[in-house]
């Protein structure tokens, strides 16, 4: 049997800590809206681009939707991007912009709700419509998996001969990795439209670099088998398994492959399925015979 | 001026202690002796009046000894009074002066009981004897990487010079290790003179800005001398504008205070190859020369302090190369699709550019030929085109695809051409390497180039002191022989131990073409891409984009990056070279001589 005294020191205890609880949560969503009333008050007055930067930062690294309604909306705003990066500094590459410094903010953020963010800002015709913000969302996107609609439709029309995207959004595509970027880039890869030396360039450089991803490697796959144009299968099969830098890239080496030791078992099985698919189905130099025979040995030595 | 030592023993005067006559004074001569060979007037008598002074006549009572050997010079004086029957010894005192010598006035500091002997010793210093500062340099002797020096009050110390051929100097720690120096330079510390060249500072117009500003550069350019009749088709006059500038970027000790025209650093040359011989523009003495060249091969400068052997520094001596060029401008349909660079802006990169590649003897020319290509315009400057392209064109680059299009396009066809090859420059708004996140921009791309040379001789290039091919299975590790030589342990002075006397080997690049008939194949082409923080029109830009032109350059004649990917072996300098990867253009600066073979012998350079 509790005492009578200490169960009502118990209760008014409990009540306290209640109050305290509450007290302290109701404290935090004060100061949280004051923060936001602060930011709020930069974001909309101030002139100054480091302190607006800063600030849409803030917003960007939040988790919080009543945040990135406050962000979404100020980076619709021309008045509010024209403050914040001027007309000279578009002038500059893009990725020197303090609207990109936001946008990787949202890229590097785990929460959903950054991600939504970024694929709501590809609808934005205000946003897009300057072709270097162009350039930053298509790079900043790539984080969001599985790739929804809207941002595949967001690269597909970055990614369209003569439009000046187009290897950006390739890099970004493979970064991405998800069934449906793979199919833009099987999409892409078989796309007459654009140069056969340009679509073996982005095998050299952007496939190349990531050529021990699974998604990737079963692109790949589906392209040899039938969706690339045949006379790209070679070029294909050496981005997967040779490496000749002096030939490729010239006086400036500095695109390394993957080393093979770190790719996944499925991704060397994958591997293993390409070669021998390839050995058995396409004419193959000497050389990219030998390419395939010396990567499936070495798969075979690190198993 | 020549070693000159030499030490002069001076009597100057006697002072009369006892006159050594009962009545009157006494009738005095002396003997004086330095190392046993007479001095003075024997048979003069002077009047020897007690506790007065007899002067000796300064043009009989010296004597002049060399002393470059070092040996002891022994001083020696008697006075004798003549009497009517037997004259009187009235004594007699001795010295002996051994290395390190110093000037001095023996005042009553040797005497007998009848005189007191006031003589001195001075030492000559390039040709003149007298009183001179204590801290003057008397004597110098050559040792391994360093000079022996001994001045006239007695000490001395252990001084070392540095002609470093490479500008802007790594720091010490880079540098090969210096032998020991005494006093320590903790103790007296260096003089430096290792700073970047400014090419181009605000306000300042490149074409204005001296060709030679890159000191210690590995060619000095043939040029016609000063005072001899210039005629059209002669190279240009040597003055302080063209002329080579060689000059210390090290000495120790500080308190030497070499100046620029000091007489106690004398320079000359001597060929080591091809019968090279070269002139000064300007006085050949001082810690800075301007040197020309009056006929071709490899030659090695000699300085000396004060005939020392101090350091040396090898050249190669050539004619200015001229290549022509054409620089197109790609500038896509929108404000966010076109280069930044202008024309304007375009020529003062290539002006820039033309800095840092004097330092090998080359020059950058425009193309004046008419026939342009794929609708380029002209904008009013030589050599430099605007092409209106699609936007893929221009911007976001990524592939060899991309690049190659962009700098094929109004390219001279460079099969046999009467003018020889015309180098083709493409600025573009943007280049990357895409597949990255972020991906990695890109400022200038190679993508047409031959080989530097036929069958082995395209993959690497030897450069020794005598022009001999290194013994088999050279391994170099070591930096080029010009580093070593001239800033290594020996300063390039005798005895030097080379570490590598078969010779050094780096790589080079090449050949890299495209595909297709000669004259779309036979191609020498970069692009320059705008994608960089640094607006092309100011100072800072300019340099930047003349420092890509020069490195891509570098790589169309077959360098290889010095440090970074796919590098040429040598890894010396770490960042101070033009061919280093991603430098900025205030240290990655210097070209150095076994660059400038290999860039000499490519097919893009005319002879």
């Amino acid at each position: 049997m509790i005492p009578r005294v200490l169960f009502v020191f118990v209760l008014a205890a409990s009540c306290l800590l209640a109050c305290s609880e509450s007290g302290q949560q109701a404290e935090a969503e004060i100061k949280e809206g004051n923060m936001t009333r602060d930011v709020y008050r930069v974001l909309e007055s101030s002139k100054d681009p480091m302190e607006l930067a800063s600030a849409a930062r803030e917003l960007a690294r939040s988790s919080q939707v009543n945040d990135h309604e406050v962000l979404l909306g100020f980076l619709r705003s021309e008045d509010f991007l024209k403050r914040l990066d001027s007309e000279e500094d578009y002038q500059g590459p893009s990725l020197r912009l303090r609207v990109g410094r936001v946008l990787m903010a949202l890229r590097e953020n785990n929460a959903e709700i950054a991600h939504t963010t970024l694929v709501r800002l590809t609808q934005e015709r205000e946003f897009t419509k300057n072709w270097s913000r162009a350039d930053l969302l298509i790079l900043a996107v790539a984080v969001v998996r599985s790739a929804p609609p809207e941002v595949i439709k967001f690269w597909d029309q970055h990614c369209q001969p003569e439009d000046g995207f187009m290897s950006l959004t390739i890099g970004a595509i493979v970064e991405n990795g998800s069934r449906p970027a793979m199919a833009l880039l099987e999409k892409k890869m078989a796309d007459d439209r654009f140069d056969e030396e340009e679509r073996i360039g982005w095998m050299r450089v952007v496939i190349l670099l990531h050529r021990h991803d699974l998604p990737l490697l079963e692109s790949c796959e589906r392209m040899l088998a039938s969706g690339l144009p045949e006379k790209l299968r070679p070029p294909l099969v050496e981005a997967l398994f040779d490496y000749r830098p002096d030939e490729w890239y010239g006086a400036d080496p500095d695109i390394e492959p993957p080393p093979l030791e770190k790719a996944t078992p499925e991704a060397r099985r994958q591997l293993r399925r390409i070669g021998e698919l390839a050995s058995r189905t396409m004419l193959l130099s000497v050389r990219q015979k030998k390419a395939i025979e010396k990567t499936l040995e070495e798969i075979d030595n690190n198993r | 001026m020549s070693a000159d030592e030499r030490l002069r023993v001076i009597f100057k005067r006697v002072h009369v202690r006892d006159d050594a006559d009962w009545i009157g004074s006494g009738e005095w001569y002396f003997r004086a002796t330095v190392n046993n060979t007479p001095v003075g007037d024997t048979s003069f008598t002077f009047n020897a009046v007690q506790d007065r002074y007899i002067r000796l006549p300064a043009s009989q009572w010296y004597a002049i000894e060399p002393v470059g050997d070092r040996r002891d010079v022994i001083v020696r004086f008697q006075a004798i009074d003549r009497d009517v029957t037997v004259d009187d010894d009235l004594g007699s005192v001795e010295k002996t002066l051994s290395y390190p010598y110093r000037q001095f006035n023996y005042r009553g500091r040797h005497s007998t009981e009848y005189f007191i002997l006031d003589w001195d010793v001075e030492l000559s210093v390039q040709g003149r004897f007298g009183r001179h500062p204590p801290n003057t340099v008397f004597a110098t002797r050559q040792h391994s990487g360093t000079v022996s020096y001994n001045t006239v009050s007695g000490t001395g110390g252990m001084a070392r010079l540095e002609i470093c051929p490479v500008r802007p100097t790594p720091p010490d720690g880079s540098l090969p290790r210096r032998p020991t120096l005494l006093p320590s330079a903790a103790a007296l510390p260096p003089e430096r003179n290792d700073a970047h060249a400014d090419i181009v500072t605000a306000g300042h117009v490149p074409i204005l800005v001296p060709e030679n500003i890159m000191p210690n550069p590995p060619v000095i350019p043939i040029l016609t001398p000063p005072t001899a009749e210039w005629e059209p088709g002669n190279p240009p006059r040597a003055n302080s504008e063209s002329a080579a500038r060689i000059e210390f970027s090290y000495y120790h000790p500080a308190n030497l205070n070499f100046t620029d025209a000091d007489p106690r650093l004398e320079w000359s040359f001597r060929s080591l190859s091809g019968g090279a011989a070269v002139g000064f523009a300007g006085p050949s003495q001082g810690r800075k020369v301007l040197v020309y060249g009056t006929s071709a091969g490899e030659v090695l400068l000699e300085i000396r302090f004060q005939g020392a052997l101090f350091a040396t520094y090898r050249a190669l001596v050539q004619s200015i190369r001229c290549i022509r060029y054409r620089a197109n401008i790609l500038n896509g349909p929108n404000a966010a699709s076109r280069p930044r660079s202008t024309p304007e802006n375009v020529r003062d990169h290539i002006e820039v550019a033309n800095r840092f590649l004097r330092q090998m003897g080359l020059m950058l020319i425009p193309d004046r030929n008419r026939p342009l290509r794929h609708n380029a315009r002209r904008t009013g400057i030589d050599g430099i085109f605007r092409i209106s392209v699609p936007a893929n064109r221009t911007r976001n680059l990524g592939t060899l695809a991309a690049f190659r299009w962009a700098t094929r396009r109004n390219a001279r066809a460079n099969v046999a051409h009467p003018n020889g090859p015309i180098l083709n420059i493409a600025y573009v708004h943007s280049a990357h390497r895409p597949g990255h996140a972020p991906p990695q921009p890109i400022w200038g791309a190679a993508t047409d180039f031959p080989a530097n040379g036929p069958g082995a001789a395209a993959n690497s290039i030897f450069d020794t002191d005598t022009g001999n091919a290194p013994a088999a299975g050279t391994d170099p590790p070591s930096p080029t022989t010009s580093w070593y030589r001239a800033a290594g342990h020996g300063a390039g002075v005798p005895p030097d131990l080379d570490p590598d006397p078969a010779g050094t080997e780096m790589g080079l690049v090449g050949p890299f073409q495209r595909p297709g008939p000669p004259n779309v194949s036979n191609l020498f082409a970069f692009l320059i891409s705008d994608a960089t923080p640094v607006n092309p029109a100011t100072a800072p830009g300019m340099m930047h984009f003349g420092r890509t032109i020069a490195h891509e350059l570098g790589h169309v004649l077959n360098l290889r990056h010095r440090t970074g990917a796919g590098d040429d072996g040598l890894q010396y300098p770490e960042h101070e070279n033009v061919m280093c990867q991603g430098e900025p253009a205030t240290v990655g600066q210097d070209f150095d001589i076994i660059q400038a073979r290999a860039a000499s012998r490519g097919p893009l350079v005319t002879p």
